[in-house]
């Protein structure tokens, strides 16, 4: 096999390279960083990179490999993190630059569990600061663009992880999911995004914003590589209160098994007229796949989502207002205006340092804690969230999983939406729901629009049915397989 | 919803973060158009609705009353104002 053709190949498929010794794990980490150097700098993928810790942890994979002991289908392979994912000694900064400079004393468990099973970290992925965004057009440190069209958004906020899986620069990534920030980039850019049950994965590590709702999950190339790279990282920690301790099934056991008799629900109201038509066909495309394998599809419907998106944003910018209020520049990151007094230190290091969409959420979220807005807004989103979780509940009494959209379109261009923060606002539609009700949602590339641009469908399962979501996205991505990549420009 | 500058001037303050007149007057506009967007939520009916803080309800897990390690020092080997393992700040008391 050729140097770059290696790059391509699953998690799985390159498992079986290195195991069979016809690639090592040193090898493939040097391809990796060769394509980054090429593409990097018109991709924006990576933030930083770790290339003494990358050879030296390919290094020891390889031996491990040759004396017939690895640690699993992970060992050696090359992967990166969502830049929110503290890696100790290694910059992380949520891709703000009130967090420049910051060096991590410890590192995240989702990272720690990724090298117990010998995955080799490349480095740090760009994202939309703090999470917040749907394009990674909010990253303070550099843009980052769609492999498929280098003028179009590869979504956001997991933007880096997306692109590096897509590129390919990587085999895997970790991203994180507030409101469908693996799911959506996911889509924009032809790749595997799954966001696990609240609970499921550890967020010890992960820089918060909004905690209720935050969770880790792998975006890969294929769902197979999905489930390898989930069963790494789920499970109970003690040092997450929110933490589930709830055995992990083995993913990747489950996910040929025969899925007749599924029932997967059809929301009416993610297909509302006006859906874009080739979303709406890249949804038909999976739903006949499910039907071709078994799967039984009902109608139901969903009646809140109308509701989502705002019952969201004043959840998440509350939670997110309180969560950011430790970035004072007292016990670490830059400081501004210190020679002018502690309240000086404070605004002027959050007011220079903040990113403009960091800055409104705050303030939205400041807004709707404050005295006299705090029941209209907050506690009211909040009563609106568990009628969001009584409709999922009512759904799964009939049905098994559901199907959706990811996303109301396929990537937008570059700077189309970042003056209109609503217009931004609304790409999340078909996600937040299942953040609100802390659900599993796993996306897919199901087709492609006439400019070329892939669009994801989503399966959202019952909480802590990680399996079931996966199986029948195995089903539908052997229905479909879309051997295409982008061609990429440096 | 109108939003004054005033108005906006008080959540900069409650939010700790300075703001120059341009973003306040960008910021007015802004929040005038998102707060007018999630007032739609008024049209929804919560009556007996409990809140819902958490997604999958979970019990707060305790463990032993341990001395265990912690960071100590090397937490502050961030911190812009470390001067001999103290954090230093502006003076707060004249």
């Amino acid at each position: 096999m050729s140097n770059v053709n290696f790059l391509y190949l699953s998690i799985w498929e390159i498992s079986q390279e290195l195991q069979k010794g016809s690639v090592t794990s040193q090898k493939l980490v040097s391809q990796c960083f060769e394509m980054i150097k090429t593409y990097n700098k018109s991709l924006g993928a990576f933030l930083n990179l770790d290339k003494e810790g990358a050879q030296a942890a390919a290094k020891a994979s390889d031996n491990r490999i040759a004396s017939g002991k690895t640690l699993g289908p992970l060992d050696g392979v090359p992967v990166g993190l969502k830049d929110m994912i503290l890696t100790k000694d290694m910059q992380s900064t949520a891709a703000s630059k009130i967090l420049e400079g910051f060096i991590p004393p410890y590192e995240a468990t989702v990272s720690l569990n990724l090298k117990k099973n010998g995955a080799v970290i490349l480095g740090k992925l760009n994202q939309d600061e703090f999470a917040m965004g749907s394009s990674n057009e909010m990253s303070a440190y550099a843009p980052c663009r769609n492999p498929w069209d280098l003028q179009r958004s590869p979504g956001g906020s997991s933007g880096g992880s997306a692109v590096a899986v897509a590129a390919p620069l990587c085999f895997g990534a970790l991203g994180t999911d507030t409101g469908g920030s693996i799911r959506q980039p996911a889509a924009f850019c032809g790749v595997v995004g799954i966001k696990p049950t609240y609970g499921r994965v550890s967020r010890f590590g992960v820089i918060a914003y909004a905690s209720s709702l935050d969770q880790v999950g792998p975006l890969t190339k294929d769902v197979q590589s999905a489930a390898l790279m989930l069963q790494a990282i789920a499970g109970h920690d003690e040092r997450d209160s929110t933490s589930v301790d709830r055995e992990v099934p083995d993913y990747a056991s489950t996910l040929q098994e025969d899925i007749t008799g599924f029932k997967v629900g059809i929301p009416k109201e993610y297909f509302a007229h006006g859906l874009d038509k080739s979303v709406e066909q890249a949804s038909q495309n999976a739903i006949d796949a499910l039907k071709k394998r078994g799967a039984i599809i009902e109608k139901i419907s969903l009646p809140h989502t109308k509701y989502a998106v705002p019952t969201y944003y004043i959840v998440s910018s509350a939670e997110a207002s309180s969560n950011l209020s430790r970035y004072d520049g007292i016990r670490f990151g830059p400081r501004k205006g210190k020679s002018e007094g502690l309240e000086a230190l404070y605004c002027q290091t959050r007011g220079e340092l903040f990113g403009t969409e960091v800055k409104r959420r705050i303030m939205l979220g400041t807004y709707v804690l404050s005295a006299g807005y705090y029941d209209t807004y907050y506690l009211r989103a909040q009563k609106i969230r568990r009628l969001f979780a009584s409709d999922f509940a009512k759904v799964f009494e009939k049905v098994d999983m559901i199907l959706a959209p990811t996303s109301p379109t396929s990537a937008f261009k570059i700077g189309e939406k970042v003056d209109d923060p609503l217009k931004m606002y609304l790409n999340d539609v078909f996600t937040i729901s299942a953040n609100l009700a802390g659900l599993p949602g796993i996306s897919l590339n199901t087709g492609f629009c006439e400019n070329g641009m892939p669009i994801g469908t989503q399966i959202i399962g019952k909480p802590f049915c990680e399996a079931q979501i996966l199986n029948a996205a195995y089903h539908v991505e052997q229905e479909l397989p879309f051997n295409k990549w982008p061609k990429l420009r440096k | 919803m109108p939003f004054s500058l005033s108005e906006i001037k008080k959540l900069a303050s409650l939010a700790k973060i300075s703001l120059s007149t341009s973003e306040m007057e960008s910021l007015q506009g802004d929040l005038k158009k998102i707060v007018s967007y999630v007032e739609m939520l008024s049209e929804v009916d919560v009556t007996g609705v409990e809140p819902m803080e958490h997604a999958i309800s979970t019990e707060l897990f305790m463990r032993d009353d341990e001395v265990k390690p912690v960071l100590g020092r090397k937490g502050l080997e961030n911190c812009a104002g470390n001067k001999d393992g103290l954090i230093q700040t502006p003076k707060i008391i004249e």
